[in-house]
């Protein structure tokens, strides 16, 4: 059983003196000259990232494959590519300016989380007060 | 040939085969159940035996379920979550949840780890008086426990 959580919009991200920042619509072929600092296959994000240039049929520049998000956030601000990671995941890096969104067309790209758990299954009581946290986080973040 | 019987399948036979099936792995099977590797062989030997069937088989180096095993799998994972669920609700009639709590478990991409449930976690922490027993599951399927 599976219900719709929070939205997770994936935005281009790259250092804030990267050429890029502060133009706007850039294309798709234009951020795919860029190198590109991603996961490991099997992330989520890597194959919407994936798929978005698939579809476009635009080859990516995959520089460095790193297995956490931390790593590849320091990676991009030190200007060693740029990267697509979840808006949510970037958002301190943005405010305090180490990391810059880049506005490209078909960004961000649109994705959702949801909340799954078994159907048919009794809910154990601490799972049921979880769940209620996770519907109140819901409606504020809108 | 004795066909094999119900009653020769245990719930434990089952929960290791699971561990074992989720891990891929002897070993790491033994470390997460808190017992030695040739114990977790021995059950699934037993196992294998009780069903006349081969559940995991060597690839190489990587140890993979067979067909059947997938099969099994699925069916074990219910039966021994309802057997939990049967254990966790006569521990809560015995009003032993004080001392005892019931874990809670969250699998999420890394992404969510990360970056919502820890926040969420904290609430959750706050709010009951259980405490979570909560298990992240990377994109690469592996889990820790917390």
């Amino acid at each position: 059983m599976a219900e719709p959580f929070l939205a997770n919009p994936l935005v281009a991200v790259a250092s804030p003196e990267h050429v890029l920042v502060g133009q706007s619509q850039v294309s798709l072929a234009r951020l795919a000259e860029e190198v590109f600092l991603l996961r490991e296959e099997g992330s989520g994000t890597r194959a919407a990232v994936e798929e978005v240039f698939e579809v476009a049929g635009i080859p990516l520049k995959v520089g460095m494959v790193l297995g956490h998000i931390e790593a590849i956030k320091r990676a991009v601000a030190a200007r060693l590519g740029v990267s697509v990671l979840s808006a949510l995941a970037v958002k301190r890096e943005v405010q305090y300016r180490t990391l810059a969104i880049l506005d490209v067309e078909q960004f961000p790209i649109q994705r959702r989380w949801y909340i799954a758990r078994l159907a048919g299954h009794p809910l154990i009581t601490s799972a049921d007060v979880f769940i209620k946290i996770l519907h109140e986080y819901r409606q504020q973040s809108g | 040939m004795r066909l094999p019987r119900l009653d020769s399948l245990t719930i434990r036979q089952l929960q290791v085969f699971c561990t074992v099936a989720r891990l891929l792995s002897y070993t790491r099977a033994a470390e997460e159940l808190g017992c030695q590797q040739p114990t977790v062989s021995a059950l699934v030997a037993e196992l294998e035996r009780a069903a006349q069937l081969t559940l995991l088989e060597k690839r190489g180096k990587y140890l993979a379920l067979t067909d059947e095993g997938r099969e099994l799998y699925a069916h074990a994972q219910q039966v021994v979550a309802a057997a939990d669920e049967a254990w966790w609700a006569m521990a809560e009639r015995r009003g032993s949840m004080t001392t005892v709590s019931r874990p809670l478990r969250v699998a999420a991409d890394t992404t969510v780890g990360t970056y919502v449930l820890p926040r969420l976690l904290g609430a959750f922490h706050r709010r009951h008086r259980g405490r979570p027993g909560h298990r992240w599951a990377t994109s690469r399927g592996r889990g820790t426990g917390g």
